[in-house]
């Protein structure tokens, strides 16, 4: 990060929250009660915290804890990996698939487990994405099928499906408008969809966020987030260098929602690093973000369209950092950190101890504005 | 070609006017028993396919996955062709010709690095007696001896550039290396010039052998008879270019190979078995995937299913499985343990390898692993058990044919390595 320097930090690290897994995605619920996670384990793992938020950790605590932070029993019913999660901003549904293709919606309530409804085959293999309309009554889905689906959140009836335009499907947004999915493709291409209709209205470019490298296509837009009036479309990925390793520059592409065109590229990282995962929008007029790098290099940022550079990052080091959520209030994040002990140690699994890593999440104050 | 710079014609000489004008300078070469070597004569059909994925190729996405586990990520496993045998669900065309393939799941070896774990694996990891054992390919040529196909008998398909590799052939002498045409493309300016008209071309090989032959006569040296068999390979590829002309090739197998460069490659590479080549060495690189391991995966494990399972299916139709031995393998597996990148690092504990042709049992998985995949709970292969066992397939004793290195015997394969005889027909 070149402007690392300059850049103003006051985020606050509340609390630490263990976690027995790799996971993959954050989301909180409605009422901001419940930190959800999408495991790599197959489950939801869960979290119970105070609705307002966490407080503040005592001044003189170095090593922040769980806080008042209570881990619940964890969800099943899904195979692989659970990919994707959504939580509908009515309070009503809980909504997650995982990359065999299942689709499970539950109340969001921490004391309801079964399944409202849900779809053994939503998608041929791995649920890359879901999104849920502004007013919560569709839930649109994508996949490596290459298809997008829109689902009836009440009952899970399907309500329209059509191709996604032939690659790989890696992230969907509902424009605020509720007329307009946006979809970001393997090759880096952005599909504007009519999804009432299925109808395409339009395809922007994020093929920076494309290489093929030898025969592994490298890339996509691995996650896309619209501003809050609408008028800005925020695509995230990674400039490739290479296949393999899978190197490349962190990046965020701005683009003006009148007519895909570029309005800014932000880079966050050398060439070295990894992708910006997720990004999303926040109610004060600024994106946040989360991106993996080398090992302590991923980065949880706050950035303005308007400026060159994030004006705000985490502090201290981090490890790949994969999923951000906002709390309900505004005035907290949980990011996802996955750690990544290197895989080589034979010694250790020749004597029986080979123990996976985890994905610890990591819960912050944001800056006053 | 490039690497030897046939251009100094007067240093040229044919390999079999070599072996025919010097043959009392044999001895001085790593010869074979010759009781061996006259049985070896009589395998001479026999062929080989490698197919080297360089980097490493994820044995939890392709032959031994372990779906719903820790390590297990995020793919499922489907049924093949032959029930009870599972493979990940990125080879769906493949899992279709389990009935022709034998799956190794107890591979247990010795290096985790690239650098020296390609070296290791490919020349059958021996035991280090300070000699530099020759790879697999140009072992197979040496021992099968040569057939009539009038072409290279050990050929290279690779991506980037070509040449001639002598450093594969290790002890054996260097024209045992292999010709390597980058990008399935042939050696640059293989064509006789357009000026040149037969009759002169005839006449200045002749010019040119008689100078080799006088020069070789005061200097010869194994590089020496290297450049007169690569000039010879050189004037066979002449005559056979119209093997790498691709608009020959029908459209339902371009389509069915995929456009992309492994495809293009092993559609090659099935010509040239068609056209009689020995061994037909494959790679494709990129498969080092310590990051976002899963998604490179998608990519990789299918752009490999669509070509492997289609030569498969190609060699068994034509009869051409019976004889040809085809591996595909890397220089290790990778990690159970997903790393923060999401990616698997290197792991020779506990990996797999599939193999199918002749001499090899069919529609078979031999050896296993743990639950999560960390190691290997039946008897674990080096790759020493391996080379005894494909020579096996191939005809050739691994446990009594040995190199005559200059008088120093050495065994083709590491002797305290066994054939595994699950895998033998």
């Amino acid at each position: 990060m070149t402007h690392s320097e300059s850049v103003r930090s006051e985020l606050r690290l509340l609390a630490k929250l263990p976690a027995t897994c790799q996971l993959s995605m954050l989301r909180y619920s409605a009422d901001g009660g419940l930190l959800l996670a999408a495991g790599r384990d197959a489950r939801l793992h869960r979290w119970k915290l105070p609705p307002e938020g966490l407080p503040l950790p005592a001044p003189d605590q170095k090593q922040p804890d769980m806080g008042s932070a209570e881990s619940l029993t964890p969800l099943t019913g899904h195979n692989g990996w659970v990919s994707c999660l959504a939580t509908s901003a009515d309070g009503r549904w809980l909504i997650s698939g995982d990359t065999w293709g299942r689709l499970i919606c539950r109340a969001q309530a921490a004391d309801q487990s079964e399944p409202v409804w849900q779809h053994a085959e939503a998608h041929a293999g791995w649920l890359r994405a879901m999104a849920l309309s502004p007013d919560s009554q569709q839930l649109a889905t994508c996949g490596a099928d290459r298809m997008i689906r829109l689902w009836s959140t009440a009952d899970g009836s399907l309500l329209q499906q059509f191709s996604g335009g032939g690659q790989d499907l890696y992230a969907l947004a509902f424009h605020p408008d509720g007329n307009r999915l946006a979809v970001g493709d393997l090759q880096g291409v952005i599909g504007l969809w009519d999804h009432h209709t299925g109808q395409s209205l339009g395809q922007w470019e994020a093929r920076e966020f494309y290489k093929l490298s030898y025969i592994q296509e490298v890339g996509g837009v691995r996650g896309l987030a619209w501003n809050g009036a609408g008028t800005v479309l925020a695509a995230a990925g990674c400039i490739p260098e290479n296949g393999g390793f899978v190197q490349g520059i962190p990046a965020l592409r701005l683009l003006n929602a009148a007519d895909g065109s570029l309005l800014q590229q932000l880079k966050l990282g050398d060439n070295q690093e990894g992708f910006v995962h997720e990004v999303t929008w926040h109610p004060q007029d600024y994106w946040m973000g989360v991106c993996s790098g080398q090992p302590g290099r991923g980065r949880f940022f706050l950035h303005r369209s308007s400026a060159d550079a994030p004006f705000c990052q985490n502090p201290a080091p981090l490890a790949n950092c994969h999923s951000v959520a906002l709390h309900t209030g505004g005035r907290q994040v949980a990011v996802l950190a996955n750690e990544g002990t290197y895989g080589q140690q034979k010694s250790m699994a020749r004597e029986g101890l080979y123990p996976g890593n985890t994905s610890p999440v990591h819960l912050f104050e944001l800056p006053a504005d | 070609m490039q690497q030897f710079g046939c251009q100094s014609m007067q240093h040229q000489m044919s390999r079999r006017r070599w072996l025919g004008t010097a043959a009392a300078g044999a001895a001085a070469l790593p010869l074979l028993d010759p009781t061996v070597h006259a049985a070896a004569l009589k395998q001479s059909a026999k062929q080989v396919l490698f197919i080297w994925l360089d980097g490493g190729i994820s044995q939890l996405e392709s032959w031994d996955p372990k779906p719903n586990t820790e390590f297990g990520g995020p793919f499922r496993a489907i049924p093949t062709s032959v029930p009870g045998i599972h493979v990940s669900e990125l080879l769906p065309q493949t899992a279709q010709q389990m009935q022709h393939l034998a799956i190794v799941r107890s591979l247990c070896t010795q290096d985790n690095a690239h650098s020296s774990g390609v070296d290791r694996i490919q020349r059958g990891d021996p035991k280090n007696r300070g000699v530099v054992y020759p790879y697999f390919g140009s072992a197979v040529t040496k021992l099968l001896g040569p057939n009539n196909s009038g072409l290279p008998p050990y050929v290279w398909i690779k991506p980037l550039s070509g040449g001639f590799m002598h450093k594969d052939a290790g002890f054996l002498g260097p024209q045992y290396g292999s010709l390597a045409f980058g990008d399935g493309k042939p050696p640059q300016n293989l064509l006789q010039h357009a000026d040149v008209t037969d009759q002169e071309m005839t006449e200045r090989l002749e010019i040119r052998s008689f100078a080799d032959r006088r020069y070789a006569s005061g200097r010869r040296t194994t590089s020496t008879e290297a450049n007169g068999f690569v000039y010879s390979m050189g004037l066979e590829l002449m005559q056979r270019r119209q093997l790498f002309d691709e608009s020959t090739f029908s459209a339902m197998d371009v389509q069915r190979y995929g456009t992309h460069d492994l495809g293009r490659h092993m559609l090659l590479a099935r010509r040239m078995l068609e056209a009689g080549v020995q061994f037909v060495k494959v790679n494709s690189y990129g498969w080092d995937t310590h990051g976002d391991n899963f998604n490179g995966s998608l990519s990789l494990v299918r752009r490999f299913d669509q070509p492997f399972a289609a030569l498969i299916a190609d060699l068994a139709a034509s009869g051409l499985l019976d004889q040809v031995l085809v591996i595909a393998l890397s220089e290790f597996g990778r990690t159970p343990r997903i790393n923060g990148h999401l990616g698997r690092d290197h792991w020779p504990e506990a990996w797999s390898l599939c193999m199918a042709g002749t001499g090899v049992r069919r529609g078979v998985v031999v050896g296993s692993t743990s639950d999560k995949g960390t190691w290997v709970t039946s008897e674990p292969y080096d790759i020493g058990h391996m080379f005894h066992t494909w020579f096996r397939a191939l005809g050739i004793d691994s446990q009594q044919t040995a190199w005559d290195n200059g008088g120093q015997p050495l065994p083709i394969a590491h002797e305290n390595c066994h054939p595994v005889m699950d895998l033998l027909q």
